[in-house]
């Protein structure tokens, strides 16, 4: 990159994305990948990636938000590049900074003369996230995860409208970087507030749902292959049972998953009440609800599960 | 973009167009821009195959979850719905939003915020300032009505996370002050602070009208959608046997509209009082969103309970901990025959951070110096003034 405004570079295809030319195929190789999607799922994956717009991804915690921007980034063969909102976030920690003590330095070693000192040259720029994304330094596309954008605040989003827009940016020092081959954006939310309307309309909108039985099955059995077939279906009949129950916060996919390992490495293949009793820590994280859960009702969910007892 | 368009598509245009007009009709945003992105999304995954072009759309006009149900029904009429896959979407959508008739003049709104340092509106004059609302006449009320709407005009602040320049911040500010030294060449000559900003703090507003609220409920509802409009982000919640959620009701400009609006959206006025199993929907269903920034969280009720009190002793104790402060407002404490003596309220009690009484003008404009009190994470120094609580 030089001074000034840069010149739109050629436009860079997907490693991965050679004949990947409909929703199903999108949905069979994110399956290959590891991730279940379901056609809606993929269906917003596909066109993120053909229409380059970002994608929004709202659902409660733990469905699978942020797994599928890996699973993107496997799928298309592109570096993944994260960046975690949280309030207060601005351009210095997102997009890029200088490096003050170096140019600093640079001067002090100058003041003896020679050739004309360029301070805003490569080597005092310090890319954040999104100028990682936008204009990556070895030219590959990127995959682009802004996770929970709900937690940044509204000056950012407006930031991040901007670029999501026109795909550019601007650093004052060196002027407008455009960029020809914009990442795969994947924004996710979890609905703390609600995020700005140009915002989303900006974006393409998914919301996540908890799976069912069987979807939820296959991402046991396909995450955890070690985990033995009756073990599984018990572990996510139980889920299923505490998604129904009125909790403060009902257990997401990442925590069948958590307990499903949990009970592995504890090296038990059967369900009992008192087994569920020591490991419910890893499905419900409030107190209120491991209390409302366990005791004398657990049995009872159990044999609602159809777990026999 | 239009040569995007393939040609089998082309003839399903009118369709198309149609079913965004019908989604515009109802509430959905669904613009120029996107519907040619919806055209463009349909054009890639086909129009032979329902489902799939429903799922295409769909992303391109939803814009929330309350969209999906919406989007869904609209499409089935239009377009008649593809085989299976019935949708697990349907969850209850949050809520309609009411919209009343703005009557076009006649509209007392407050005055401007800035202005607005709560001292008292001076054409009240000390006797009204005193008077129990329950004990007002018709007139009275509509006087201390207009003076409530101009209370709470300043939102109590806490700090914020952003850094914002300052002459005598704490911590360096090394982009102003390097580039400042560039200009001196290389010699920061003055070095540059900053501090951390300040946002206004959120608040949560949960107000009891059931039957023993009656005759202060109109009231409280004003002051809901005083601070509801002065203070960006607060959330407002209503509740007697039922929970309702009517911070979109009340973010109306013109008040009357918004009581209007209120009025419709509640579906238990002057009933029952539930409040334990009302705070427990309150946590589970909006928690996320309500508690997320360490509200303070107002509670305005006189503890009637007919309800489990334990489980509304739970949920104080969990509001609690989700806010930075949680103040019980009682209009009862008036009397001054007052102890905290109805079952719902002795509950209550040691979970509260302050019991602030809230039954004539003086007492809202105590409440709302309280809040302006709280600057950074005051709990502590909220508490300290608080009313005795043994």
């Amino acid at each position: 990159m030089g001074r000034g405004a840069e010149g739109a570079p050629e436009e860079v295809g997907w490693p991965g994305a050679e004949g990947l030319e409909s929703v199903e195929e999108m949905r069979s190789r994110l399956a290959a990948a590891s991730y279940l999607a379901d056609p809606a799922l993929a269906t917003v994956a596909y066109l993120g990636l053909r229409l380059e717009r970002p994608v929004l991804l709202e659902g409660e915690a733990g469905v699978g938000k942020t797994e599928l921007a890996k699973a993107l980034s496997r799928v298309l063969g592109a570096p993944l590049v994260r960046l975690q909102c949280y309030e207060g976030i601005d351009v210095s920690q997102a997009l890029y900074e200088w490096n003050h003590a170096r140019q600093l330095l640079a001067i002090r070693q100058h003041e003896g003369g020679g050739p004309d000192l360029d301070l805003y040259a490569d080597r005092f720029l310090i890319r954040r996230p999104l100028l990682e994304a936008l204009a990556p330094a070895d030219g590959r596309r990127r995959v682009l995860l802004i996770d929970e954008v709900d937690r940044s605040d509204d000056e950012f989003e407006a930031f991040l409208l901007e670029m999501l827009s026109d795909w550019q940016v601007t650093i004052p020092e060196r002027g407008t970087i455009s960029c020809a081959s914009p990442p795969l954006v994947l924004l996710t939310s979890n609905r703390t507030r609600e995020l700005h309307d140009a915002l989303k309309r900006r974006c393409l909108y998914h919301w996540i749902d908890y799976p069912g039985f069987a979807e939820e099955l296959a991402i046991v059995r396909l995450r955890l292959p070690e985990v033995p077939g009756q073990l599984a279906r018990q572990v996510v009949a139980f889920v299923q049972q505490l998604r129904s129950l009125q909790l403060y916060k009902l257990p997401g996919v990442a925590e069948t998953l958590d307990w499903a390992a949990a009970l592995m490495a504890l090296e038990r293949h059967r369900l009992d009440p008192e087994l569920v009793a020591a490991t419910l820590g890893s499905l419900l994280k409030y107190q209120e609800d491991l209390a409302a859960v366990s005791g004398t009702r657990l049995p009872e969910l159990l044999a609602e599960a159809g777990v026999g007892v | 973009m239009g040569s995007e368009v393939r040609a089998e598509t082309a003839g399903f245009v009118p369709t198309l167009v149609g079913l965004a007009r019908r989604l515009r009709r109802e509430g959905l945003r669904v613009g120029t821009s996107e519907l040619l992105l919806g055209l463009r999304a349909a054009a890639l995954v086909g129009v032979e195959d329902r489902a799939r072009l429903r799922l295409a759309l769909r992303c391109c006009w939803c814009h929330r979850q309350g969209d999906l149900a919406v989007f869904d029904r609209a499409f089935l009429e239009e377009l008649g719905w593809p085989r299976r896959e019935p949708s697990r979407l349907a969850r209850p959508v949050a809520q309609v939003t009411v919209r009343a008739e703005t009557p076009g003049a006649a509209s007392e709104t407050t005055g401007p915020w800035s202005k607005g340092q709560p001292r008292g509106t001076a054409s009240l004059d000390e006797r009204l300032r005193r008077l129990d609302f329950a004990a007002c006449t018709s007139e009275e009320l509509a006087d201390l009505e207009r003076a409530v709407a101009e209370l709470a005009a300043r939102p109590a602040l806490r700090r914020s996370r952003r850094y914002r320049p300052a002459r005598r911040g704490r911590q360096l500010d090394w982009r102003r002050t390097s580039a400042a030294a560039l200009r001196s060449g290389g010699e920061p000559l003055r070095l540059r602070r900053r501090r951390r900003g300040e946002r206004p703090v959120q608040l949560l507003l949960i107000c009891d009208v059931s039957g023993s609220m009656e005759r202060y409920a109109r009231l409280m509802v004003r002051f809901l959608h005083a601070l509801e409009r002065t203070s960006p982000g607060a959330e407002a919640f209503i509740f007697g046997t039922r929970l309702t959620r009517v911070t979109r009701e009340l973010r109306q400009a013109d008040p009357a509209a918004a009581l209007r609006a209120v009025g419709a959206a509640v579906p238990d006025w002057s009933g029952g009082t539930r409040i334990g199993d009302c705070l427990h929907e309150l946590l589970t269903r909006w928690g996320g969103r309500a508690l997320s920034r360490g509200p303070v969280t107002i509670l305005l009720s006189d503890g009637w309970e007919t309800g489990d009190v334990s489980r509304l002793a739970e949920a104080a104790a969990r509001l609690r901990r989700g806010s930075r402060l949680f103040i019980w407002c009682n209009p009862r404490m008036g009397d001054p025959e007052f102890r905290p003596e109805a079952a719902g309220m002795r509950a209550a009690l040691p979970h509260l951070d302050r019991l602030q009484p809230v039954h004539n003008y003086a007492s809202l404009l105590e409440l709302s110096r309280v809040l302006r009190l709280d600057e950074g994470g005051g709990r502590s120094r909220a508490r300290r003034g608080g009313t005795s609580l043994a």
